[in-house]
């Protein structure tokens, strides 16, 4: 039986290699029960093993195909059917809808949700010059320069998505109360908060068990909350959001989601 | 637009659910725990293929005089080859109010990558490796600008750090050095971006009366290094240029 499996595994692997030129359309049926399989991809219940099975996932889902897959960016995908449920269990982008997912939070903006990019990069480590980043590297921290975070050696671009990393998915796997779950269920609009059965706190689909954590992550989902709501007035304004930065179109400069003082003339 | 920057629709290295969904069949309904590890070893084993465009930054830029010769050079600092996602990210410039949107993603890996994004009257000249995207005359200011790339790079250029001698280009540490565009193939050059000094027959930057000597030794003849007016005949109308053209070249 294990060979039967590894023949298949290293025979799905192969074919589908890495230069497979073209997509192929999933037909109905097969949709349907991918997206039931989606659903139900296993979970893990320690931090590395969710951490693992999050970098499985991102690798086999981080790019779209007509397979129903999240894909992780706007535009790429299958627009004639919903991935909303694979792609918010792995913060991927539903081209049938136009949203992507973060932490359980719909994303309109496609240029917000690129700039989150929440999945990690594997940045070879050797070519990062940055001292801050190195560091950074070593201890799993944020480079505030550089605004990048690293986690388990994977960089992230956002400090929200980085946090994000440090978390555990909600699953049925994950051994929560009814009240976590319900949080988790709802997690597009559900307030943060902190458990004291589970002695954790659920911040939209993530689980955390250091308070610390939890609080910045719960901050950094407010900034994301903002972010979303700016991006129906200004998508390049909901990107500085999340990203710390100046708008280039109104010139209003943003830390951790709000505007820092009156815009500067863009003029030089 | 460009032969290197091509739209990137079809995406390598994915693993098929549906594939994933056959072995799942397969194997859920008679071992359970070789379904997981089946899973697991084949998500593993799936190339990974991240990919973003966060990590180009500005490094180099370069104009001349008037602003028709122009280039603006990316760069990615590290080795993150996914950096393609750019179609939709625009460079915009503060001082003009210009703005380049990418029109396409990358092909190929980016790391340690450069992108050239350049005016015509640049990918004109001798030298000049052929810009991976074009950009409108005077795109930027040559008396201080802040371009910003989408939200993830903003560069402030202050009024009198842009060199504009036709050669030297400003560097992101703010050194000035020759000019040195480099395409996202990796083709480098150097370019000269002001018009030579055509009544300047011998090439000592001053028209003088040492060109005058050039072109009285040249008289009559069909010489191409004294016929100015390029008529074909050292003469008269070579003379009135040379003269008209008298002092240093601007």
């Amino acid at each position: 039986m294990r060979c039967v499996v590894f023949g298949l595994v290293v025979g799905m692997v192969v074919g589908c290699g890495a230069d497979e030129p073209t997509r192929q359309r999933a037909a109905p049926t097969e949709a349907r029960s991918v997206r039931a399989l989606a659903a139900r991809v296993p979970a893990s219940t320690s931090v590395d093993d969710d951490f693992s099975a999050r970098v499985h996932l991102h690798r086999s889902q981080g790019h779209a195909t007509s397979s129903g897959e999240p894909s992780q960016h706007p535009g790429m995908g299958d627009p004639a059917m919903c991935t909303c449920p694979a792609a918010k269990l792995v913060d991927g982008w539903c081209e049938f809808h136009a949203a992507g997912w973060v932490a359980g939070v719909r994303v309109r903006s496609a240029q917000l949700f690129e700039t989150l990019d929440p999945h990690g990069h594997d940045i070879g480590h050797e070519s990062v010059t940055c001292p801050t980043c190195r560091d950074a590297i070593v201890s799993d921290g944020y480079c505030d320069a550089s605004h990048i975070g690293w986690q388990r050696g994977l960089a992230y671009m956002t400090r929200l998505t980085w946090l994000l990393a440090k978390g555990q998915r909600v699953t049925d796997e994950l051994a929560l109360c009814s009240s976590c779950r319900l949080a988790a269920a709802a997690s597009n609009s559900a307030e943060p908060r902190w458990c004291t059965t589970c002695e954790g706190g659920v911040v939209g689909n993530v689980f955390f068990t250091d308070p610390k954590l939890f609080e910045e992550a719960s901050r950094s989902l407010g900034t994301l909350r903002l972010a979303v709501a700016e991006s129906a007035r200004c998508e390049l304004c909901a990107c500085a959001m999340v990203y710390d930065r100046r708008c280039p179109d109104c010139g209003i400069a943003y830390r951790d989601g709000r505007a820092t003082g009156a815009p500067t003339p863009i003029s030089h | 637009m460009s032969r290197h920057a091509t739209p990137r629709r079809a995406t390598p290295g994915s693993l098929s659910l549906i594939k994933l969904h056959v072995l799942w069949r397969i194997t859920m309904t008679r071992n359970p725990p070789a379904t997981f590890f089946a899973l697991t070893a084949a998500l593993a084993l799936a190339s990974a293929s991240y990919a973003g465009s966060h990590l180009w930054a500005f490094n180099e830029v370069f104009s001349n005089p008037d602003g028709t010769v122009q280039f603006i050079e990316l760069h990615v600092a590290t080795n993150a080859n996914q950096e393609i996602f750019l179609q939709g990210k625009k460079i915009k410039s503060a001082a003009t109010g210009k703005q380049f949107t990418f029109p396409v993603n990358l092909q190929g890996q980016t790391g340690f990558k450069y992108l050239l994004l350049a005016t015509p009257a640049f990918a004109a000249l001798p030298g000049a490796p052929t810009p991976d995207f074009i950009l409108p005359s005077n795109f930027f200011g040559t008396a201080g600008d802040t371009l910003t790339y989408h939200v993830y790079d903003t560069w402030v250029i202050g009024a009198r750090q842009l060199p504009t001698d036709c050669v030297s280009s400003l560097n992101r540490n703010l050194s000035v050095t020759v000019n040195t565009p480099r395409n996202y193939p990796g083709v480098q050059g150097s370019v000269v971006a002001c018009p030579p000094c055509a009544a300047d027959v011998d090439g000592s930057g001053t028209v003088d009366a040492s060109d005058i000597a050039v072109l009285l030794g040249a008289w009559g003849t069909a010489d191409d290094s004294a016929d100015v007016s390029g008529d074909g005949t050292v003469d008269a109308s070579d003379l009135a240029i040379v003269l008209g053209g008298w002092g240093a070249c601007s």
